[in-house]
């Protein structure tokens, strides 16, 4: 599930794969957006390639464990622009 | 609640009718494939149901008959009276079997033996080399995975390793060294998606994963070749920038280092094993320049999925066994029972590691043996269900607040499959005891209703209030009418179509005329024609009879046929029809006839007529003779219809449901027998009397009021008795001296005589008895043959204890 | 939300078998007894998450069923499990192709299968 604000896409639980493209729409949209992943527990992999594509700035990791490490992997914190 | 086991009993029963039609069915029409398809389809399902309970008697030999009709399916083999005899044999051996758990709950053991014979033989007939089936799980080992036995890795994977960081490769070193890690490279195809995947969720739950990766390469449908080559950040990029980029074409790809075991690493990418390489690392391979620390590897072991598919399994047992005692136990068996459940959930307790329950279980088992009830165990068992259940909705952290959400909507669902099925179902089965049971009811309202009228005549006569006398009239017809409608359609219910016994002539016919040499066309007409269910049950043994004559004694052999210029295949005509009040069934055959002179001669012989009577006979009389008692014209007893069992009996059994049985026959063309059966059993209403110690009926429409006299109101004129009711002088005859039984009728404590009025020939005749019992519907059965001599019975009739009531006849007996 | 599985098998026994091990499970059950029927329940506004279905049926097989169902676009993307026999590994093979997300071989417990549907549906 995910809760759009003027500069903050909060991924709360499980975000399904019909998500993925509001998400990519809203990131399109808001290239200055950020994501706030703290109550996400999983992201479909179609979501995972839309943060890989992407690469928003990332407000806030998962709390979640498993999905936390995994985010980490696959989006290494980038330089500041 | 039906349980599981009930309804696959049920189910079970519907498709092998199935089979055994089709079967037959296919043997006539070879070329049908479509029948084919629907034995197979069907065996299949069964093969499938079967596998859900412990009955490998079962799986087994259906398995075998599944891997027969596949290869004839597929054209690897001919079909052949062989092999409709051998399928047809394992058919009623599951059957059999069906039957045996119905009434036992198991299979008996030495059923094994059977079973594995029969399976031999399905084997046997299997000459097609049927190709060996693929391993279940884990699939075919692909490719890239050969590459174990290769000591030195691939570069590309030697490129990868660098990604790891020193710190893990170093902690990795023991499980490298003693060769326990497996290096895998998943990239899922592009389209994946749209296959319900989602290769994330599935690289994550991946057994024991020390290190992993992902990257964005390109969306991929092509070899992996081609992949391992992109560069990751360079696809990323192009794709950042491209507006067109479709998300839902997956371009990821995954890499890992598992230190669980390759097959299960296997098993768990089983449904990808194309888009995955899984290579086990060879130890010599990885030496790392870093001194080995002491850390160690320990096994991640994710076992959670594992555990709670126990859970729910645990769960699943122990609802069955409440439901087990649930059930009404037969007391033969209900020490037996109780054990078994107790054993069961004990056996539940100790898997799930709760051992604290043992000893509580052992103490509710004893009381529930000690008092022979199953509720005490049943209620242990009940809460444990309860508490383990409440206990795994609360460990669930993730979904917590959504489990107890989850039960409702659980319910929701229910509901609406249950509304769901409401509006498709075009049947419903009922239990038969359910609608004998409202049969009963309705009974037991006719009656009820009966006494309204009494009522109207008391509020009139005894209470002067003629205006609520009419009212109850006027709602007594409303009364009746709607209970005579009730009556209409709850007999409606219990009508069911000739095709429950006309389905199972296509069957007896083939292995009659197989086991005699006969060819025979079997054309049934009119299957869904109905009649009460008891005439259905009824005609049943009369009918299988009156087939096995006409093919046993009727139709020729196909050479006699060619001989008399007819075709070798006889015909037999089964055919039934509606009309008005009854049902006709005709049975026709076009064989050899019965010879009116012959029957003649053999009455003659075994003096079941007189020389004159013979000469004086028709051709007609003398070929119903064949239902005189006693008659058989075989000359030679076969094994299938002259099991000492002659015509006579079928027309005692057709005759007992107040059915007629009537034979044409003409030598060489043929015979025909017609019964026409009634569309339903008379329900007759009886008044349940007691005289001299002896329970008799006496059919309600004729008693017109119950009155008890007393002796100062019974006249004695001449030799007879009467008194005076309502103004008129009724006759009283004493029950007991029309029987001819020397006892004087017995009085109640007030001195008054029990006597019925009944209207016999437009006259009111008393009938003096010892009391009135209540009255009941019942179904009335002439008199057996022996019997029907005494007139004054009009029948008999089972009643719900068992017992036989005999039904009186009182116009006989005031004669 | 408890997830909702969508049981389609012409056997009476074998949906009774499973809808049971489900429901005790937590999950929400919808089952329909062929392809033809489970077709004009998703088309009818039936949304389960995933879908259970066996190949050999009467009136529309599984393999039809997976094709109809993915050219539905509310059900592009949702997991479907076939049920088949060890003998039918080219039904298989044919279904994975057209869109099925797995399989299980016959006999399958509920257990099993939820075993295999939580490693589909993520939060179930």
């Amino acid at each position: 599930m995910i809760t759009f604000e003027a500069q903050c896409a909060r991924l709360a639980e499980v975000v399904g794969i019909e998500e993925a493209s509001t998400l990519l729409d809203w990131l399109q949209a808001h290239p200055q957006g950020q994501l706030d992943l703290s109550d996400c527990t999983h992201i479909h992999a179609a979501n995972l390639q839309v943060l890989m594509v992407k690469r928003p700035t990332i407000a806030a990791l998962p709390n979640h464990d498993g999905l936390r490490s995994w985010i980490s992997a696959a989006l290494p914190p980038q330089v500041a622009a | 609640m039906t349980t599981l086991i009930e309804q696959f009993i049920s189910e079970s029963r519907e498709l092998l009718q199935k089979v055994t039609d089709a079967l037959v069915a296919y043997e006539q029409s070879p070329t049908d494939q479509q029948l084919l398809n629907e034995i197979f389809r069907v065996i299949h399902t069964m093969k499938g149901n079967s596998g859900l309970f412990e009955f490998p008697e079962m799986t087994k030999v259906l398995h075998a008959g599944e891997d027969l009709l596949d290869a004839l399916r597929a054209g690897h083999l001919p079909y052949s009276h062989e092999m409709a005899d051998v399928l047809l044999e394992a058919t009623d051996f599951v059957v059999l079997l069906t039957d045996e758990i119905e009434q036992q709950g198991t299979i008996p053991a030495h059923r094994a033996q059977t079973a594995s014979e029969i399976t031999t033989r399905l084997i046997a007939l299997n000459t097609h080399a049927y190709p060996q089936a693929a391993p279940i799980a884990g699939g075919p080992a692909n490719a890239s995975a050969d590459t174990a036995d290769n000591d030195s890795p691939p570069p590309e994977l030697l490129a990868q390793w660098q990604r790891v960081p020193p710190a893990m490769r170093a902690s990795l070193a023991p499980a490298l060294a003693a060769g326990q890690c497996q290096w895998l490279d998943y990239q899922p195809e592009a389209e994946c998606f749209f296959k319900g995947e989602d290769p994330f969720y599935l690289m994550q739950q991946c057994p024991e994963v020390a290190w992993f990766a992902v990257d964005y390469v390109q969306p991929n449908d092509a070899s992996m070749a081609d992949s391992v080559t992109t560069d990751a950040d360079a696809s990323a990029l192009t794709a950042q920038d491209d507006p067109l980029w479709d998300p839902y074409q997956c371009g990821l790809r995954f890499m890992a280092i598992s230190s669980a075991h390759i097959d299960d690493v296997r098993a768990h990418f089983r449904y990808v094993p194309e888009q995955v390489s899984i290579t086990a690392m060879p130890a010599e391979a990885w030496k790392v320049a870093a001194p080995v620390s002491a850390a160690d590897v320990t096994g991640k072991v994710d076992d959670s999925d594992a555990r709670e598919a126990l859970r729910a399994v645990a769960l699943t047992l122990l609802k069955t066994q409440v439901q087990v005692l649930e059930q009404p136990i037969e007391a033969a068996c209900f020490a037996g029972v109780c054990q078994a459940v107790a054993t069961t959930v004990q056996n539940v307790c100790m898997a799930q590691q709760q051992p604290d329950c043992i000893a509580p279980l052992a103490q509710a088992l004893a009381s529930t043996l000690s008092v022979g009830e199953p509720q005490p165990l049943m209620l242990y068992v009940a809460g444990i269900y309860q508490q383990w259940q409440a206990a795994q909705a609360s460990t669930d952290q993730v979904t917590e607040a959504p489990m107890t959400l989850g039960a409702n909507e659980a319910e929701h669902n229910k509901a609406q499959v249950r509304t769901d099925e409401a509006h498709t179902a075009k049947t419903l089965k009922v239990d038969q005891d359910k609608i004998d049971r409202l049969m009963n009811l309705i009974g037991e309202m006719v009656v009820a209703k009966n006494s309204l009228p009494y009522l109207a005549d008391r509020a009139e006569n005894q209470y002067g209030v003629r205006e609520l006398s009419r009212e109850i009239k006027n709602q007594y017809s409303v009364i009746n009418r709607i209970a005579e409608e009730m009556q209409q359609s709850i007999m409606q219910i219990r009508m069911m179509p000739v095709s429950f016994i006309f389905q199972r002539f296509p069957r007896l016919v083939r292995d009659t005329c197989r086991k005699l040499g006969k060819e025979v066309n079997l054309v049934l007409e009119g299957e869904f024609t109905e009649a009460d269910k008891l005439v259905i049950e009824a005609l049943a043994d009369p009918l299988i009879h009156i087939v096995r004559n006409s093919l046993d004694h009727g139709i020729e052999l196909p050479a006699v046929r060619l001989n008399k210029g007819k075709p070798a295949a006889g015909q037999l005509l089964i055919r039934a029809s509606q009309q008005t009040d009854s049902v006709l069934i005709e049975i026709q055959d076009d064989g050899k006839g019965i010879d009116p002179e012959v029957i003649k001669r053999k009455a003659l012989e075994k003096g079941l007529i007189t020389e004159a009577a013979m000469q004086r006979m028709t051709d007609q009389q003398a070929v119903n003779l064949v239902f005189a008692a006693g008659f058989s014209t075989a000359e030679v007893v076969s094994d299938l219809s002259g099991r000492g069992v002659g015509m006579d009996v079928v027309r005692s059994a057709i005759e007992r449901i107040n059915g007629k049985v009537t034979l044409d026959s003409s030598v060489d063309q043929g015979t025909t027998l017609r019964l026409v059966l009634p569309l339903s059993m008379a329900i007759t209403n009886v008044i349940v009397i007691e005289s001299h110690q002896q329970q008799f009926g006496i059919p309600m429409d004729l008693v017109m009021e119950t009155v008890r006299i007393a002796p100062q109101d019974i006249r004695q004129i001449k030799q007879s008795r009467a008194a005076l009711l309502r103004d008129r002088i009724v006759p009283l005859l004493s029950l007991n001296q029309l029987l001819g039984l020397d006892a004087p009728q017995q009085l109640n404590e007030q001195g008054e005589v029990a006597t019925l009025v009944v209207k016999i020939n437009h006259e009111y005749i008393g009938l003096m008895v010892d009391s009135f019992k209540a009255t009941v519907d019942i179904i009335l059965k002439p008199l057996p043959a022996v019997l029907a001599g005494m007139k004054w019975y009009s029948g008999s009739a089972l009643m719900g204890d068992g017992s036989v009531l005999m039904v009186l006849n009182p116009k006989e007996l005031v004669e | 939300m408890a997830k909702k599985i969508f049981l389609v098998d012409d056997s009476a026994t074998m949906l009774m078998s499973l809808q049971n091990g489900f429901e005790i499970a937590g999950f929400g059950v919808e089952t329909a007894v062929d392809g033809v029927d489970a077709l004009n329940k998703l088309k009818g506004g039936l949304k389960p998450d995933l879908m259970i279905t066996d190949i050999n049926m009467p009136n529309m097989d599984g393999i039809g069923l997976i094709q109809g169902t993915r050219t539905l676009p509310q059900f592009r993307f949702m997991p479907i499990v076939v049920l088949s026999t060890e003998s039918q590994q080219g039904k298989r093979e044919e279904a994975k192709k057209l869109g099925a997300t797995g399989w299980m071989v016959k006999p399958v417990t509920s257990a099993d299968l939820i075993k295999v549907v939580k490693q589909m549906l993520p939060g179930a």
